[in-house]
């Protein structure tokens, strides 16, 4: 039963990393069909937006941590609109918009080391403290981060039902030509989606690095198991991504317990290779993956 | 208080197509409110092009597209919705994970009056009862019918001055055809603009007063259904001898 908690807490909170870091990079490919190459980076930017917020400015906890939202927001809008906007519709945009994210990626993290050295900080937007379940402690800031990405993702998940904001993205996913006859703006709805990703990606960014530190790098590890999660579910599935993102982790933690830590990644990474050799589209996907 | 007899659309000399090959070489034709104008002519001579082109999914080479006493050229698809310019695509392209009724709901993504849109919704569930009842299911889940009906009924939910319907029947079964065609001739009487492409002369002739004709890119020939109905030439080629 202990086992099972230990687990189970691991789990989920790697789950729920992994589904904010996921959810805006499938949201993201789905609707503007563009691998974003910067997704780590976004995470980085609202990390240290946070870390700025309180070291910098003094701002109350709450409160970095909605800066540290907003830094990744910002850096999303920057990158459609001085970058992404330019190439969409273009002949290549795919591949060419994989190499101008990379491309970003790698200017905005040597932008961040310049500015903040390579120094690893700690996360000031952080809740000390732990509680035990029987046997089994449990820190408070894992807890906090399980009900702070869940909150995140039902507010997506309602925006994206609910909201006509939400119809006119899923509509523009679906179909663009039909959208725009429906007189949606379609380029604002990609500047929302890149946003919503942005300020998902700077929450993730936030919460990994509450767990570990503050590093230029910090974003590679996340960016990685994001799109993993992503590949998992089914490129741009939406709700996919978040189950696909709860199974890995807890698979990780389950691996990570029974045959150490150093092994959690790689085995998992091993598992997922299988599984897609079995099915190659993902869990719920219905298109080819695209050739990358 | 002065009739306005400036035609709603007005297309002067356009030409327009897709990556190197023109479809239209200069297409003439004038739409007047509360007309409903038939284009007919062979496949592949460019009225589904002409519909694209007004709706703004594919760029204007040259000429002049007049919308409400606006040029409308340089403005974009949402412009021109936002203007009252609508287009039925040809195969519907419905949202297919989207239900029924959100896909009508996003017909009216322009109306900000919830108020409105609900009476608009239940004008197009009146019109075709069968959607009502298809309401909550997702549309990659429903019949050739009832997609064209989502689809019309999608493009009544804008309200827009000009309707264009791209082949209504296209693909149906005759009963079904039966049905939209129908529906059709209720709006048509109703007092609104339409432009409709159709292949189907028998259909035509039941709720279009203007015809036009459109082959090689241009419009070859314009003018009443009584009209077309005693050339013996045209009518032999487009009524098959009616």
């Amino acid at each position: 039963m202990d086992i099972f908690l230990q687990v189970m807490v691991t789990g989920l909170t790697l789950g729920a990393l992994y589904a904010l870091a996921a959810t805006g990079l499938a949201l993201v490919w789905g609707t503007l069909g563009m691998f974003n190459m910067a997704h780590g980076i976004f995470m980085t930017v609202g990390a240290y937006g946070a870390f700025v917020a309180v070291d910098m400015f003094g701002f109350p906890r709450p409160f970095a941590f909605v800066f540290g939202l907003a830094a990744g927001g910002i850096i999303g809008a920057a990158t459609y609109l001085f970058v992404a906007r330019f190439m969409i519709g273009r002949r290549n945009f795919e591949t060419n918009i994989i190499v101008a994210t990379a491309g970003i990626a790698i200017l905005a993290q040597d932008i961040i080391l310049k500015i903040f050295g390579a120094y690893p900080f700690s996360q000031p937007v952080v809740i000390d403290g732990k509680f035990s379940i029987g046997d089994v402690i449990v820190p408070t800031q894992r807890v906090l981060i399980l009900v702070g990405a869940a909150l995140l993702l039902l507010g997506v998940n309602i925006l994206l039902t609910r909201t006509k904001l939400g119809r006119a993205i899923r509509a523009t996913a679906m179909s663009i030509d039909a959208a725009r006859l429906m007189g949606v703006r379609t380029s604002r709805t990609y500047l929302q989606v890149i946003v919503i990703a942005g300020v998902l990606a700077g929450a993730a960014g936030i919460m990994v690095s509450s767990l570990s530190t503050l590093s230029p790098q910090m974003g590679g590890n996340p960016m990685l198991m994001a799109f993993v999660v992503c590949v998992v579910a089914g490129l741009g599935h939406i709700g996919g991504t978040g189950l696909a993102a709860i199974g890995l982790g807890i698979l990780e933690a389950t691996i990570q317990y029974f045959l150490g830590v150093q092994y959690g990644f790689p085995v998992m990474l091993l598992l997922v290779i299988l599984f897609l050799i079995w099915r190659p589209n993902g869990l719920f996907g219905k298109q080819l993956v695209v050739r990358l | 208080m002065s009739l306005d007899t400036t035609p709603l659309l007005q297309i002067e000399q356009a030409k327009a197509g897709y990556a190197g090959s023109v479809v239209l070489h200069g297409i003439n034709l004038d739409i007047n409110a509360s007309e409903v104008v038939a284009l007919i002519g062979p496949n592949g001579h460019g009225k589904t092009t002409l519909l694209r082109l007004l709706s703004g999914l594919i760029p204007l080479i040259s000429g002049k597209i007049t919308f409400a006493g606006k040029p409308i050229e340089a403005t974009d698809t949402s412009e021109r919705v936002r203007a009252g310019l609508v287009h039925v695509p040809q195969g519907d392209q419905l949202f297919p994970e989207m239900s029924v009724e959100e896909n009508l709901l996003m017909g009216a993504y322009l109306c900000d009056d919830p108020a409105e849109t609900h009476n608009r919704l239940e004008e197009v569930y009146t019109l075709f009862p069968k959607l009502k009842d298809r309401r909550t299911q997702y549309c990659n889940g429903l019949s050739g019918g009832e997609r064209r009906m989502v689809g019309i009924g999608r493009g009544l939910m804008a309200n827009g001055r000009l309707i264009m319907l791209d082949e209504p029947s296209l693909g149906l079964a005759p009963l079904i055809i039966e049905q939209i065609y129908q529906a059709l001739n209720e709006l048509t009487k109703s007092g609104r603009t339409f432009l409709v492409v159709e292949e189907n002369p028998v259909r035509i002739s039941e709720i279009a007063q203007k015809i036009s004709l459109v082959q090689g890119g241009k419009v070859h020939w314009s003018g009443t259904r009584e009209a077309l109905q005693s050339s013996p030439e045209l009518s032999q080629v487009y009524f098959g001898g009616h």
